[in-house]
């Protein structure tokens, strides 16, 4: 056994352990601002017009596991509900953000769509196609992108569920 | 001072030593993320190279390539961690890429054929260089996919090129346009360094 190079490793592995955690503490609070922020953007982005935003954590428990996952679900004080969805697209679940209130949509972004084709699928980030909701009641109204149909059909299905979760959850 | 100015020049990790392929070819679909990326690597190495250059006389070298990559997964760790507070969004580009940095091949190869056979300070500035060379490659690689690509080039919020210069096409920033516009990228490296030499 080479017991010198063992213990040399453990004691490299430990210091490094030890200056990594140095790092986690100085970034940690600087991340979690940033992550607080950008959660509070986007839902300002989706249902403009409230006051503040209220996690229902009772909502995201109770859905049912579908094809469309909802993932997080904020209710705006003093109306109108935001959904967080994760829709299977082309390449992976594509994370979308639907905010609802009347039973319209108020505002859609896709927050996550990495795993789509860039040039193709990934084009559901485009701000014209989240426009193309605005104010719908329903999806019927609203066409795919050319060479993207896996693509913005699960944008579709995640503001189609959006919708429907809300007929069921959301404050009149 | 050689050693700052050979990573830019004569053995460019990218262009000449032909290192750290895969983040090349992955994430340079835009100048401003093989910037970003390349600033990582020059972190990475401005913290290994010292330190393996350090340590070269205490390390057994029965153990040195582990030792070598516990350090660099400890310092792309740290880099990671400072991207994603600091520089969100190119972390959410970068994505799986910036951990990857752990098993560039680059820095592992600098440290072993460099820093743990010359002093800190050389070694300091070997790592600076290389990371520089580096930087200066994938944004070059990742600027002319983005112009031939969508017909527009920005670093920095700036759009740097009038639009409609070129018209947008999809295949540069698909996987295949990364091999093409690499082996055109090194093809006026090589004849501009030939036309220099005379």
């Amino acid at each position: 056994m080479n017991w010198r190079g063992a213990l040399f490793l453990g004691v490299m592995a430990a210091l490094a352990g030890f200056s990594l955690s140095l790092v986690h503490q100085a970034t940690a609070p600087v991340l979690r601002r940033h992550l607080l922020a950008a959660e509070e953007a986007a839902l300002r982005e989706v249902l403009p017009g409230a006051a503040t935003y209220r996690y229902r954590t009772d909502l995201v428990k109770g859905a049912a596991g579908g094809k469309v996952r909802l993932v997080g679900a904020w209710e705006g004080i003093p109306s109108g509900m935001v959904y967080l969805l994760d829709s299977p697209g082309y390449g992976g679940p594509i994370r979308v953000m639907v905010g609802v209130r009347g039973g319209r949509i108020t505002g859609l972004r896709v927050v996550d769509s990495a795993k789509e084709t860039p040039g193709l699928g990934a084009r559901v980030r485009e701000s014209w196609f989240a426009g193309a909701f605005l104010g719908k009641h329903d999806t019927g109204g609203v066409g795919g992108i050319a060479s993207a149909t896996v693509s913005s059909r699960a944008v579709l299905r995640a503001a189609e569920t959006a919708l429907n979760l809300d007929r069921r959850f959301g404050r009149r | 001072m050689a050693e700052l100015w050979r990573g830019l020049g004569k053995e460019n990790p990218t262009f000449r030593l032909f290192l750290g392929m895969c983040p090349t070819l992955a994430v340079t679909t835009a100048a401003r993320n093989g910037f970003w990326l390349g600033v990582a690597v020059i972190l990475v190495l401005s913290i290994t190279n010292p330190l393996v250059s350090l340590l070269r006389v205490v390390i057994p070298s029965s153990v040195r390539l582990p030792a070598f990559i516990l350090l660099i997964a400890a310092a792309v760790t740290a880099v990671d961690m400072l991207f994603h507070a600091f520089l969100p969004g190119m972390y959410a580009i970068l994505g799986i890429y910036l951990p990857l940095t752990v098993v560039n091949c680059l820095i592992l190869a600098r440290a072993e054929s460099f820093a743990s056979r010359n002093p800190p300070l050389s070694a300091w500035l070997d790592g600076l260089g290389m990371g520089l060379g580096f930087t200066l490659a994938l944004t070059l690689v990742g600027g002319v996919r983005e112009v031939l690509a969508g017909g527009k080039l920005t670093l920095g919020g700036a759009s740097l090129l009038p639009r409609g210069i070129f018209p947008p096409t999809l295949i540069w920033t698909l996987p295949p346009g990364a091999f093409l516009t690499l082996g055109l990228v090194l093809a006026l490296v090589n004849y501009l360094e030939r036309r220099l030499k005379g």
